[in-house]
């Protein structure tokens, strides 16, 4: 009986293992169905042969469990560690974006920057000069507060438009950033007033901190005339927006 | 490098196997959970799963090639099996055609239709009936699947006939345990 068994096994095992030719392996299949005792044999075995490889599958679970505590541990580290790295994450953004834009307006300004000079304004000599609201302007304008020297001049120029008040409107714009406004302001200075020069001089400069290019290039083109004031910073200002 | 690791599943290096375990598991976790809404313990057993299905379609056969970076496969795969969950969840048709290119029998074929019962399977451990020797015999021959003549060099045996007859012995011990288990289940 045993012999029989021990045969059938060999058998077998060649027979899943692939170790028969094509003609045995034809014949073990006509048999498995003709031969009741080794179709039982064979789905004994069969049967013996998916526990081992359901062992083996419960064993390689038995491994993924042990490093499951491992990777666990990591894993749950790498989570609290995340909402830190995102602080730090968003924190360098803005950080990055802040000097950006820092850098970016400093890109703009600096080349007008370094040409402008602050005017140093009319002098204020109270109860000599009749008119006290520009003196108040310039006492504003002197202390920095351009706001309010630039609501005195707007009141006192719309009642007498002068080129001085214009061209000091113009000035409290420049200082206040709004470029744009003090173009507005200093292209209205006429030709023959004492403050052409130096309102044209800010045209030019508030035409650079705004980007217009072609408009600098005019303005200082037309100031570097010798009898000009300000030909030679036209000059150098010229040469630094070719 | 990708045959080289079918290769070695093949001829039974777990290790390779756990070292991509290793390797893959915290990463397609955070990817399951942030883009399947799944839990944190669904997707460690949905990669738990893959793993396994990738070792079992490789020492069957069925996978002998890949034509793709292993953690392509393995994320495709995981994506997969996180939409067949959701589909369990939510009872919607799904189609999976798009997965299909990923392995040569297709990712549909790629779990076992026997999956579950792999998985969840309850079972006493027979083997640890045997002798340590019988063990050993048992995982050389039907896991590692090695032939007779390196099995009966590595267990010291003085020829294959012996290591047959060894083979023989072992394999009926372990029939024996389990026909006697499963008829006590049966009585039970």
């Amino acid at each position: 009986m045993e012999q029989r068994d021990r045969s059938f096994f060999d058998e077998i095992n060649d027979y899943h293992f692939g170790n028969l030719s094509a003609q045995d392996k034809l014949l073990f299949d006509s048999r498995l169905i003709i031969d009741l005792e080794l179709a039982a044999a064979y789905e004994e075995f069969s049967d013996t042969l998916k526990i081992i490889k359901q062992q083996n599958i419960h064993n390689l679970k038995n491994d993924f469990q042990l490093l499951d505590a491992v990777l666990d541990k990591e894993f749950l580290s790498n989570q609290k560690r995340k909402p830190v790295i995102l602080y730090i994450a968003a924190t360098l953004v803005v950080l990055l974006s802040i000097s950006m834009i820092y850098f970016h307006q400093n890109k703009l300004d600096n080349p007008a920057k370094a040409y402008y000079e602050k005017d140093i304004g009319l002098p204020v000599v109270m109860g000599e000069n009749n008119n006290i609201q520009l003196d108040r302007a310039m006492s504003f304008y002197k202390l920095n507060d351009y706001e309010k020297a630039k609501n005195i001049l707007t009141l006192l120029s719309n009642k007498k438009p002068t080129d001085t008040l214009t061209y000091y409107i113009g000035v409290n714009n420049y200082e206040l950033g709004q470029y744009k406004n003090a173009i507005n302001f200093f292209k209205k200075v006429d030709k023959q007033s004492s403050f052409y020069d130096k309102a044209q001089y800010r045209l030019g400069l508030s035409y650079w901190q705004v980007n217009e290019i072609d408009s600098t290039r005019q303005v200082f083109s037309n100031l570097k005339s010798p009898s000009s004031s300000y030909s030679v910073q036209a000059e150098l200002i010229l040469k630094k927006i070719k | 490098m990708k045959t080289d690791f079918i290769n070695s599943i093949k001829s039974g290096k777990k290790d390779e196997l756990l070292d991509v375990y290793k390797r893959y598991r915290n990463d397609f976790i955070r990817w399951a959970v942030t883009n399947y809404n799944v839990s944190i313990e669904e997707a460690k057993d949905v990669f738990q799963d893959i793993i396994i299905a990738l070792y079992q379609n490789i020492t069957d056969g069925k996978l002998t090639e890949l034509n793709c970076e292993l953690r392509t496969f393995l994320y495709q795969i995981g994506k997969f099996k996180l939409l067949n969950l959701k589909k369990r969840e939510q009872h919607k048709t799904l189609y999976e055609e798009d997965f299909l290119h990923v392995t040569p029998m297709g990712v549909d074929t790629f779990f076992d239709t026997d999956e579950e019962k792999y998985i969840n399977y309850e079972l006493s451990n027979y083997l640890s009936h045997l002798c340590e020797n019988c063990r050993t015999l048992i995982d050389l021959f039907y896991i590692k699947e090695l032939p007779l003549k390196k099995v009966a060099k590595i267990m010291g045996y003085k020829n294959e006939d012996v290591a047959k007859k060894k083979r023989y012995e072992c394999f009926k011990k372990l029939t024996v345990i389990y026909q006697k288990e499963k008829q006590n289940g049966t009585k039970r």
